[in-house]
């Protein structure tokens, strides 16, 4: 008897709850729409007369990411500036659906790893930078040519770099002392496995890494699969075919690594996710994680090891060769932006050495060389830029980039050559 | 109603039911233990209980989550897009079921069959659809209109199934006493509809809640109306994720769905003795 | 004469009533599905002009190996999401059925309460589960049952099927409460005759439950199918395709192909290749519960 007049009391109480939102939500609406609400900007959906831009690079937690958002929303009062988290995996849909629709919606700056750049390239949605940064060589003389390398395509200007990102090696020196063994940044590849089979008769895993990015190894064996920096520079433009027994060479090493189970959990290596690895660092289980390098110190802070070193990534090659794979985070604005001249501003800000500073001190690897990197952390996360190659055959189609990024090597080490007569396919289509 | 409660066989089939339903809650409560760990303490055990617990996950995944503004939208879409849709699907279920609609059947089985296109594969005419509309100017409706049309399809099915089982005679008798069709459907319908309706709820609900993709894409330029599955992005970082504090955001999220779950069991145990009004 | 009219008011009654709905569910639903239909004989890379190219998409989708295999992986994973969420539910709900209120309330909730939680957390906890040195392989080795250990997801040949039993697992819930509600229809006195025969409660459930609830396991059944060919999220959550693109299933090279090959064409061709897989797996299983519904 009690119970049922509980739950209509409940009912009631809901029910009011439910008018009350609706009022108060519907209070709310029609003072958004009011002119001249002051109090509630930040709350307005759009002020129709300042002109808006917006930005898509926040990331909750990122300090470098939160200190350049909150310097731009202050600098620009004259803007309507609308900050929106970059959504690491809905970026490309959203900025295409919305480019697609041709509507008023646009998203004016986000960020990519540069090698996701030619995707937009190919369906003509990037803004061509190049006169605006012709028209300001100061803004261009900022970052260095290697950097805006990563940002042209077919001779064009298509983005601003602002991370210089490439992979690290985060070693647990207790580990390695235990096992007698070390690691130095110019390991052969011959060295790296006499190393990783001590430290397996050790008990423990040798290396670890995400299984989305295991084509890191690949990338490292074949960008230094050749004798000599031409015929590097070569394969990069698809002058050189996949079937070349260098390649297969590299495909072998970089399929070796797991097929021997020197990557943690051996047969589920492939399937690893991040937070399986840093569990696996944290809890002592693995010698070498390989990560970003702006993802270096979240990591040491996250899994508590104090006893580290942190160097570039190894070349999994015997050839002596010392290329580092490196994909520059890059600012673009995609070719439908509705403000452009208050865009360009905003991104030059963006890129402006205070802003980069800031990101400096809240940790990231910046791309600006006229920031000041005397933090030792820092000093160690960075010294590796000048190794970087950022030329590669993923440049040559969207096809071979997925394939070469995704795929390929987990397939190889399924198939084994018939994947390398797939990409020679792929890159005979281009010739 | 059925056998004996006690006997033996019953026992066992608790046993059972309680095995798997150690499975099936656990998920709930490791989201629930994981909210009061930071992310140290998480990595080191993933399945330990918290040592220490970190109550300041929840007022710091408030904040980050934007919990408070975001849930007063929530709840004003979901409200309004699930009040239209039973209202409406009620409206056609019975059409379809009990008014003698030529093709009726095929109309169901197409209903079905036109969900089956990925949500992804909509997104881009979708979206051009909303924009030449001018919905995307008007707060919440560029996501309730088509969460209207995304739930109708499924809801409408399930209705009409129900519907069916409903004796012809009583509605027969009801046109014979010359009631309209209106009041046939207040008086007798609706009654009989508590349950299927509540299940429709419980679903269209948890769908509206948790959307996240076509929701984020519709708010791009907004910074109100934003629903809260769109806070959890806060907590994703660039290299790594908030557990404790996502987790957190997480269960004071799902609240609302589990409330409202239990609160229409009660159409539930009110069938469970209405049962005997139509014999 | 009258009977006409009465037919005639009701069937302008009924499409009044239906109107509403017909309405949402052309604007926001079918209309876009016909443009996927129709952008699937033309190419377009998302910005510029969309050409007419007639079947060669559907061509493509049919030569490529890596694209057709999607389709299959698709149906794998559809079949065994289907069967498990159906098989589970209707046990949940027959077994409940026995008990009294209050545990049916709870164990209700209990099994319910995966289709609640948000993907994000079930696919974090399902990796853990499933990682080779994870809860499972532990729980394996506990029963001295080492042998059976596996890198669930991580195994090729095994990650599909690993995954289509978590998606039923996380769907049984709807299933089970679509029963239950059928099962809550059935009046009393029906089980009257079977019980003063002497029918234990399977036998009931055999012969009279099953049969009267028919329509809803149809429904049920046809609506699994077809959300798990449809299924994205889970699949996404747990394994992002991988390892490689062993995983990718046909939602997932739909999207593929659209935002990452800027080839929104073949998209929609396979996207309308799979929605007639879909129809033809959801027509069979409709065809295979047929038979005569009843009233009560």
């Amino acid at each position: 008897m009690f119970k049922k007049k509980l739950q209509k009391m409940l009912g009631v109480v809901l029910a009011v709850t439910m008018m009350g939102t609706l009022a108060l939500t519907g209070c709310k609406n029609s003072d958004g729409n009011d002119a001249g609400d002051g109090g509630s900007d930040a709350n307005a959906g759009q002020d129709a007369s300042k002109p808006t831009v917006t930005l898509m690079i926040d990331i909750t937690g990122f300090a470098p990411l939160n200190a350049a958002t909150q310097m731009t929303l202050s600098k620009f009062p004259e803007y309507n500036i609308v900050s929106k988290q970059w959504p690491a995996e809905d970026l490309t849909k959203t900025i295409k659906t919305t480019f697609a629709s041709g509507g008023n919606e646009s998203i004016d700056i986000a960020f990519v790893a540069c090698r996701q750049l030619q995707n937009y390239k190919d369906a003509d949605m990037l803004l061509d930078l190049t006169s605006y940064l012709e028209a300001d060589p100061e803004w261009k003389a900022s970052m260095s040519e290697s950097m805006w390398e990563a940002a042209t395509i077919d001779g064009k200007i298509y983005a601003v770099p602002w991370q210089a990102a490439y992979p690290v090696m985060i070693c647990n020196n207790d580990i390695l002392k235990e096992a007698g063994v070390t690691m130095s940044d110019d390991m052969s590849y011959d060295e790296l496995v006499a190393a990783a089979k001590k430290l397996k008769e050790a008990g423990y895993a040798p290396f670890g890494i995400e299984g989305g990015v295991a084509s890191w190894v690949l990338k490292q064996a074949y960008l230094n699969a050749f004798d000599t920096e031409e015929e590097v520079i070569a394969f990069c433009n698809g002058e050189i075919p996949f079937t070349d027994p260098r390649v297969k060479a590299a495909f072998d090493k970089a399929a070796e690594v797991f097929t021997e189970n020197y990557f943690y959990l051996d047969e589920g290596a492939l399937a690893a996710t991040t937070d399986e690895i840093t569990s696996g660092f944290a809890n002592e289980k693995i010698a070498c994680i390989f990560s970003t390098n702006s993802a270096a110190k979240n990591i040491i802070e996250t899994t508590g090891i104090e006893n580290y070193t942190i160097m570039g990534m190894p070349t999994f090659s015997n050839t002596g060769l010392h290329n580092l794979l490196g994909a520059p985070d890059v600012y673009f604005v995609p070719a439908n932006v509705q403000n452009e001249e208050e865009t360009i501003e905003v991104l030059k800000y963006l890129t402006s050495t205070e802003v980069m500073q800031a990101m400096v001190d809240g940790g990231a690897v910046v791309a600006n060389a006229n920031v000041d990197t005397s933090d030792e952390f820092y000093a160690m996360v960075s010294k590796d830029l000048d190794r970087v190659h950022v030329l590669d055959p993923v440049h040559l189609s969207d096809e071979i980039a997925d394939y070469l990024n995704v795929s390929a090597h987990s397939e190889y080490i399924y198939n084994g050559e018939a994947v390398l007569e797939k990409l020679e396919g792929m890159r005979q289509k281009l010739q | 109603m059925n056998t004996k409660k006690g006997s033996a066989s019953v026992w066992i089939i608790r046993v059972f039911l309680i095995v798997m339903a150690v499975f099936s809650i656990f998920p709930l409560i490791f989201a629930f233990y994981t909210s009061f760990k930071n992310n140290q303490e998480f990595y080191q055990s993933i399945w330990a209980l918290p040592e220490t617990l970190h109550f300041e996950n929840y007022s710091n995944a408030f904040v980050v989550g934007k919990v408070g503004e975001y849930a007063l939208n929530s709840i004003f879409i979901a409200v309004v897009s699930l009040s239209v849709t039973i209202v409406f699907a009620v409206l056609a279920a019975y059409a379809l079921s009990r008014l003698k609609i030529p093709g009726a059947e095929l109309i169901l089985v197409l209903l079905i069959l036109i969900q089956v296109l990925p949500t992804e594969s909509l997104i881009i005419p979708e979206y051009m659809i909303v924009s030449r509309l001018g919905l995307l100017n008007v707060k919440y409706a560029a996501m309730i209109f088509p969460y209207i049309g995304w739930m109708l399809p499924g809801t409408i099915i399930i209705l009409s199934n129900f519907f069916k089982t409903i004796p012809v005679e009583l509605i027969e008798s009801a046109r014979i006493d010359g009631a309209t069709e209106m009041t046939t459907m207040r008086k007798i319908i609706v009654p009989l509809m508590k349950a299927p309706v509540a299940t429709c709820l419980v679903f269209d609900f948890c769908f509206v809640w948790g959307e996240l993709m076509w929701a984020q894409l519709t708010t791009l330029s907004r910074t109100d109306g934003l629903p809260l599955s769109i806070g959890l992005l806060n907590f994703k970082g660039m290299y790594s994720t908030e557990w404790g504090q996502l987790t957190a955001a997480i269960c004071m999220i799902i609240i609302p769905m589990y409330v409202l779950f239990i609160f229409t069991q009660k159409y539930f145990i009110a069938g469970l003795t209405a049962g005997g009004v139509k014999g | 004469m009258k009977q006409k009219k009465v037919q005639g008011y009701q069937r302008l009654t009924g499409y009044l009533f239906m109107a509403p709905a017909a309405v949402m569910i052309i604007v926001f639903m079918i209309v876009p599905l016909l443009w996927n239909v129709a952008l699937s004989f033309c190419s377009w890379n998302g910005n510029s002009s969309v050409e007419f190219v007639g079947i060669t998409n559907y061509l493509s989708v049919f030569s490529e190996a890596t694209t057709l295999v999607t389709l299959k992986r698709s149906v794998i994973l559809a079949l065994t999401a289907t069967s498990v969420s159906m098989l589970l539910g209707m046990l949940y709900a027959f077994l409940l059925y026995r008990l009294r209120k209050k545990e049916q309330s709870f164990f209700r909730f209990v099994f319910f309460s995966p289709a609640m939680l948000p993907m994000t957390v079930t696919g974090l906890l399902f990796v853990f589960v499933l990682s080779s040195n994870g809860l499972l392989n532990a729980l394996l080795s506990l029963l001295g049952l080492e042998s059976l250990q596996h890198a669930w997801l991580a195994d090729p040949n095994l990650a599909l099927w690993v995954l289509g039993i978590v998606q039923g697992w996380k769907g049984c819930g709807v299933t089970m409460m679509l029963c239950t509600t059928a099962i809550l229809s059935l009046p009393d006195s029906l089980y009257e005759c079977a019980r003063l025969e002497g029918a234990n409660y399977w036998q009931q459930v055999r012969i009279i439950m099953l049969p009267l609830i028919k329509p809803t396991l149809k429904l049920q059944l046809s609506m699994t199918v077809m959300s798990s060919f449809k299924s994205y999220d889970i699949v996404y959550a747990m394994t992002k395709g991988g390892p490689g693109e062993f995983t990718y299933t046909a939602p997932m090279k739909i999207i593929q192909l659209g935002f990452t090959f800027n080839e929104y064409g073949t998209a929609a061709a396979l996207g309308t290749v799979l929605v007639l897989l879909a129809s033809f797996f959801v027509i069979a299983a409709r065809f295979a519960l047929r038979g005569e519904t009843y009233e009560y």
